[in-house]
């Protein structure tokens, strides 16, 4: 708050509602004591008006509601219980919440009868291993313990040690769809073992420095697209000798290992889009679209004409959910779109 | 207070303890001003406090974290308080005409002049004046947790002191006497017809 120079033009009014005039009023120190009481002595005639300012300012009073000691307790207990099970399901699977929650209620009931003892056992009883999987039609998103972000798509599982030790490679175990962003820990051009992530597929091996890459393997096939970085295929073939992946680079490992070049990282960007509920579709066949909703949406889809698969989709198919998609298809195919249980059948209208 | 905020952005859960419990008074009394509804206040205390927690590191980019988690709650608890529909009509929540007061010690006619005075303040006004003369916030300060720019702040302080000002001086109080004296003289004139 700064003084002004022209308070010598101030009303009663002006006085009450200037900041300075206010602190000086309700919170005075030496700074703002000195300067009014010296500018009062030099405008003797602002007295009056000061005066009234000052008198109305000190008799504001409000209400004051003050909460129960015991509920603010509480709240603050149940807001702790909320934040371990948040920090708890950060890396617990779905399925598995429900148990997880009985059991630590069951527990902090342990703890509170019999002390600091049985804490440290119940830490150390904790597996080690976490498993992650999607159902279908989910999309998770998963943080590991160095900071690395994985989406993981529909009808996935990803798995890994739940404590990574210093010195040693980060390792995790993929099947399914997942798109990767692995934090680069790496500094200087020397690696040491405890900055390589490893990715372990079914029949490859994926080495990584800090990049972001999408892992789809499904129906025995896998692709890997590299979207940022650098990464190293090892097959676990010997006979197969290890590709380096550049940004841009489409590797189909299925009966022989094949790499594509996609044309512009655009096209990568693209690809990962599922991880935004997008699905990117130049030039696609239905077929491969047909394969994606099988795939993640683990629904059987049988075309009642055979010329439908050739046809060929362009453009953007929002993910939200398996309904508005296939109502989409129906209008861009023309098509009759039926649900029976788990299997839906296009008819050409 | 600041370095209270330093240790929890830090994961400190023991200065997060303290946190939590200062905040949750101070928010209590913030809100209780806008609604009796203690459920719907209680949960929106709640889901702010815990955000400060899962959102912690992000602490240090924020420059004055108290009146961004003010800010916050006063967001939230005004959007959970609007989504209450009387009639299909949303309803807008109004800063407790009771909220702003006069010192006890006041002489009773003038209390009694100025609260009515200060119950005749827009819902704005007498936040303001809360948050200016209660919490202790500056201009700056307030214009963000209202939302509202820092000229309009300066405008509603002036105006909420300005009619209070009128109710506060001589006049008024001459004006009472002067009633009262009238109110007399005409029931001795009607005993004496």
């Amino acid at each position: 708050m700064t003084q002004k120079n022209n308070y010598h033009t101030y009303s009663e009014d002006d006085f009450l509602a200037d900041p300075y005039f206010q602190d000086w009023v309700l919170k005075p120190n030496a700074e703002n004591e000195r300067f009014w009481t010296s500018w009062l002595m030099q405008n003797p005639s602002k007295q009056e008006a000061i005066e009234q300012a000052r008198k109305l300012l000190t008799m504001l009073a409000f209400s004051v509601h003050e909460p129960a000691e015991a509920r603010v307790r509480e709240s603050l207990s149940q807001a702790m219980e909320i934040i371990d099970q948040h920090e708890e399901e950060l890396s617990t699977p779905a399925r598995k919440i429900v148990l997880l929650k009985r059991w630590m209620a069951v527990a902090a009931l342990f703890v509170l009868v019999a002390g600091a003892g049985t804490v440290y056992y119940w830490y150390h009883q904790r597996p080690a291993v976490q498993l992650i999987s999607t159902a279908f039609g989910a999309i998770k998103k998963v943080t590991l313990p160095d900071s690395t972000y994985i989406v993981l798509n529909g009808n996935s599982t990803l798995t890994f040690n739940r404590r990574w030790t210093h010195g040693q490679p980060r390792e995790v175990w993929v099947d399914g769809e997942a798109y990767f962003n692995v934090r680069h820990i790496d500094t200087d051009s020397h690696i040491t073992p405890g900055e390589r992530f490893l990715v372990h597929l079914k029949d490859v091996t994926v080495e990584v420095l800090g990049t972001s890459f999408n892992i789809r393997q499904r129906r025995g096939n896998t692709e890997i697209m590299l979207q940022q970085g650098k990464i190293q295929l090892v097959f676990n073939d010997s006979q197969r000798s290890p590709i380096i992946m550049q940004p841009g680079d489409l590797v189909y490992v299925g009966d022989r290992a094949e790499q594509l070049k996609i044309d512009s990282t655009a096209s990568a960007d693209d690809y990962v889009k599922w991880t935004e509920k997008k699905l990117i579709l130049n030039n696609a066949s239905l077929d491969e679209v047909i394969h994606y909703i099988e795939d993640n949406y683990g629904r059987k889809i049988v075309l009642g004409d055979s010329s439908l698969s050739s046809r060929k989709i362009e453009g953007t198919l929002l993910l939200d959910n398996l309904n508005d998609i296939l109502f989409v298809l129906s209008k861009i195919l023309n098509v009759d779109v039926q649900q029976q249980d788990t299997t839906i059948y296009f008819r050409p209208k | 207070m600041n370095e209270l905020w330093k240790h929890v952005s830090e994961g400190n859960r023991d200065a997060y303890t303290k946190l939590y419990v200062e905040y949750y008074r101070k928010l209590y009394n913030y809100g209780r001003k806008f609604t009796d509804d203690i459920p719907v206040l209680e949960d929106t205390i709640q889901d702010t406090l815990i955000s400060i927690w899962t959102r912690r590191s992000q602490l240090n980019t924020i420059q004055n974290p108290g009146t961004y988690y003010y800010t916050a709650f006063r967001h939230a608890l005004i959007k959970k308080l609007s989504e209450i529909k009387i009639h299909h009509v949303p309803s807008n929540p109004q800063f407790s005409a009771d909220a702003v007061v006069m010192k006890r010690e006041a002489d009773k006619e003038l209390k009694d002049n100025m609260e009515a005075a200060m119950r005749m303040l827009t819902s704005r006004q007498r936040e303001a004046l809360y948050l200016r003369f209660y919490e202790e916030l500056s201009y700056e300060e307030i214009s963000q947790l209202m939302s509202i720019s820092l000229k309009a702040t300066y405008k509603i302080m002036a105006r909420a002191l300005a009619h209070l000002r009128e109710n506060f001086s001589g006049p008024l109080a001459l004006c009472i006497a002067l009633k009262e004296i009238i109110m007399a003289v005409s029931t001795l004139l009607v005993f004496h017809l």
